[in-house]
């Protein structure tokens, strides 16, 4: 016989009573209510699941209840009753979790330890094997409002006049390989924010700024950079990223969403850092193409080298209108004597692998095992 | 008393038995809420809500949900009894599914085919949402049981779209300088929107202290800022260039650089993004303060009011540690930082009933409405 004292409810009003249930080993109960008692049978009742040392509640279906404070009797009587519905076992299976520091604290191992699998393995695997399914019909020309967007942020309308235009695009376009889906290209003013870039869009948009095709030393290096963008948008890197971006919302929302409020925290950072990390992949991705692209169009790699180091010292010197500021010519002759200075402690922080390391993959590709690619 | 005698079949029961007569002696002028939760109990559970939920892709976080809930209820007590969370975790999932669904496609749809799916998705979200605010108020209050007895939701979808789009908007056309009669607005839909048992609840607040709320803590995020800038922003960039310039370059303080950028722009930053803080907390802390005071000090039970007390330097001290304890330990301290702010909010409100607590009468039609299983 167990006794489990608390107040009585009657779900009519808030008037609360002290009361006693007894329940005995066969399952027959009985509540003391004052000096009124009733009997029946302890499986009417529906017994609420224990959590922490918050008040028990005791049910019938018709809406009294029986509040108790007393979880150890409740629990002990459960126990003699041989309560063994899946609906018990489970919550007294996370309760036990929940009041032993030992697992406590591997549950805290474990939670790491997935989701630091899931941002390093699972989360671009799942992105690939959904960017790859997409077709190309389904997002060619898809980026005609990210353009509309972008040109109001960032961009001007190009100043280059339009023979040059012309003339790139007809060069860049009969040296384009079959992809899985159309490139278009497009030539915008970058001004103070984008300066000398070139960028692919998910659609097949290919865009470079004015400032990268007048930095260019030649038409051979910007082909080279344009190798470089084919394989970002060949490996659908942007269609990638989106994805991801969808995905990471939905993601936190539901599985992480209020299971504690710890995610809503650190759960951007996380993700933030992994995209870092897996960004420079990508670019590695995309240097790989570019490397197997030039050597099949009998490019020399060096056009690509170049122009990474012209990129560079324009952002280390003033390069002048023309180009051809002595700080700027002095930067580029320089045997590469600023490739282990101070700057490589940024690298954790940026976006795209050190200039110097990918300088020399185009250098020397010899050296490089990407090199054996077709 | 149906229900009694369909369950348990009475021992000796006595012709027309009732419940023993109700207590009469009057219940004392002031009744302070209590919250009896430990943070190192709750932070085991929220750690086993966490891993469980990842574990289930996001199937268990609907329990989790009803778990956290409970625990935040259940150790609220006021007038020796507790609150409970009675919602099914299913109703919950369904719900968490929509909204996931809803929020995929859109997003896919607007980033892949056409950002029209984007602009589409906020008119809709801007449509639906009085409905959104009117269908989880009713969710929380139905759910939600004192004495076993449960709370109601009565608000009109109209008076949410008044609330929550006009008032906005309005505020957005004064530049805000209405903001505060926005937020009495919101309040004085909310509160007497909401019932316990038969009983409603009222609302009454002068416009005054709302505008005290808001434009005191635009103030005092100035002043906190103004002052971070010239006792510490100002000190420290002068050390910074005493260690970087004055120390001669390859001797520096730091380790032979003479280039002072990246060090100095960590420091900087650190200290940028800590004065910020500082002054987002100290703003916080007044409006926050001010607003829970309004709101409770306003709202009646029938005869019942309530009494908070609640003052910015108190919320300060516990908001300021749990921000930094946080930030220290990754995240850990989360759930502690939780019960903290709970057991503070508790200590700053008492219930002062006028005449008897127990003589609430159920409302029979909160439950069979909406939201049964």
């Amino acid at each position: 016989m167990i006794n489990i004292r608390g107040n009585w409810f009657d779900g009519r009003s808030s008037r609360q009573t002290p009361a006693t249930l007894r329940v005995a080993g066969s399952g027959d109960c009985s509540l003391h209510v004052g000096d009124r008692v009733y009997r029946g049978r302890i499986r009417d009742w529906s017994v609420s699941p224990r959590l922490g040392d918050t008040p028990r509640r005791l049910t019938l279906a018709t809406g009294e209840a029986l509040e108790t404070t007393d979880n150890d009797a409740v629990d002990r009587m459960l126990a003699e009753v041989g309560e063994r519905s899946g609906g018990h076992r489970r919550h007294a299976f996370v309760h036990m979790l929940e009041n032993r520091w030992g697992t406590v604290v591997l549950m805290v191992a474990a939670t790491a330890l997935i989701v630091w699998l899931f941002v390093s393995y699972g989360m671009p695997a799942l992105t690939q094997g959904l960017a790859d399914a997409i077709p190309g019909e389904f997002i060619q020309g898809s980026d005609e409002q990210s353009l509309a967007m972008l040109d109001g942020l960032f961009f001007e309308d190009s100043r280059l006049n339009q023979a040059r235009q012309d003339d790139l695009r007809e060069r860049l376009l009969a040296a384009t390989p079959d992809l899985y889906l159309p490139v278009n290209i497009e030539f915008r003013r970058g001004g103070n924010v984008v300066g000398a870039n070139a960028l692919a869009l998910h659609g097949g948009t290919i865009l470079f700024t004015d400032e990268l095709v007048e930095l260019a030393g030649n038409d051979e290096q910007l082909q080279a950079i344009y190798g470089h963008e084919l394989g970002h948008l060949e490996h659908r890197h942007a269609l990638r990223r989106v994805i991801q971006n969808s995905l990471i919302n939905a993601v936190l929302i539901f599985v992480l969403g209020d299971a504690s409020g710890i995610p809503d925290l650190v759960g951007g950072e996380v993700f933030g850092l992994a995209d870092l990390a897996w960004t420079r992949e990508l670019e590695r991705e995309a240097d790989d193409y570019a490397l197997a692209y030039m050597h099949e169009r009998d490019l020399a790699p060096q056009h690509f080298a170049d122009a990474l180091k012209r990129l560079e010292c324009s952002h280390r010197t003033e390069p002048g209108d023309d180009h051809a500021s002595e700080e700027f010519l002095a930067c580029l002759d320089e045997e590469s004597g600023w490739e282990d200075d101070d700057f490589q402690w940024t690298f954790y922080l940026s976006t795209h692998p050190a200039t110097s390391e990918r300088i020399e993959r185009f250098t020397n590709p010899q050296t490089d095992p990407s090199r054996a690619r077709p | 008393m149906l229900g009694l005698r369909r369950n348990l079949a009475p021992a000796e029961m006595p012709k027309g038995w009732k419940m023993p007569n109700p207590d009469t002696t009057p219940e004392p002028g002031r009744l302070p809420f209590e919250f009896t939760g430990e943070g190192s109990e709750y932070f085991r559970i929220a750690v086993v809500n966490l891993l469980l939920s990842i574990v289930t892709l996001g199937i268990y976080s609907a329990w989790a949900r009803v778990r956290t809930l409970n625990y935040f209820y259940g150790n609220t007590r006021v007038a020796g009894s507790t609150f409970s969370f009675l919602a099914s975790p299913i109703a919950i999932l369904k719900g968490r599914l929509l909204v996931v669904g809803v929020l995929v496609g859109f997003t896919v749809l607007g980033n892949l085919v056409s950002p029209w799916f984007l602009a589409a998705f906020v008119v809709v979200l801007i449509a639906g949402l009085p409905w959104l605010v009117v269908r989880a108020a009713r969710f929380r209050a139905v759910n939600t049981a004192w004495r076993n007895v449960r709370f109601n939701f009565h608000g009109t979808m109209g008076g949410a779209a008044r609330a929550f789009l006009l008032w906005p908007i309005f505020a957005l056309l004064t530049l805000w300088i209405l903001h505060p009669l926005e937020l009495r607005a919101q309040r004085k839909y909310l509160v007497p929107g909401h019932g316990y048992g038969t009983s409603r609840f009222t609302f009454d607040s002068d416009p005054g202290p709302f505008f005290g709320a808001f434009f005191g803590s635009v103030g005092i995020a100035i002043l906190a800022f103004v002052g971070v800038l010239f006792l510490v922003l100002v000190p420290v960039s002068l050390v910074m260039v005493a260690i970087f310039m004055g120390s001669g370059g390859e001797d520096g303080l730091l380790g032979g650089s003479s280039d002072p950028g990246p060090i100095a722009t960590v420091i900087g930053q650190f200290v940028g993004i800590g004065s910020v803080a500082f002054s987002a907390l100290a703003a916080q802390s007044w409006f926050q303060s001010r607003m829970f005071n309004i709101t409770y000090r306003g709202s009646r039970l029938g005869e019942h009011g309530f009494e908070a007390n609640m003052t910015a330097l108190g919320f300060f001290r516990i908001a300021s540690v749990n921000l930094v304890l946080i930030v220290l330990t990754l995240g850990i301290f989360f759930p502690f930082a939780q019960v903290r702010l709970a057991r503070y909010k508790a200590e700053c409100l008492a219930l002062c009933p006028h005449g008897q607590l127990d003589d609430f009468v159920a409302d029979e039609t909160a439950r069979g409405r909406c939201f049964r299983r």
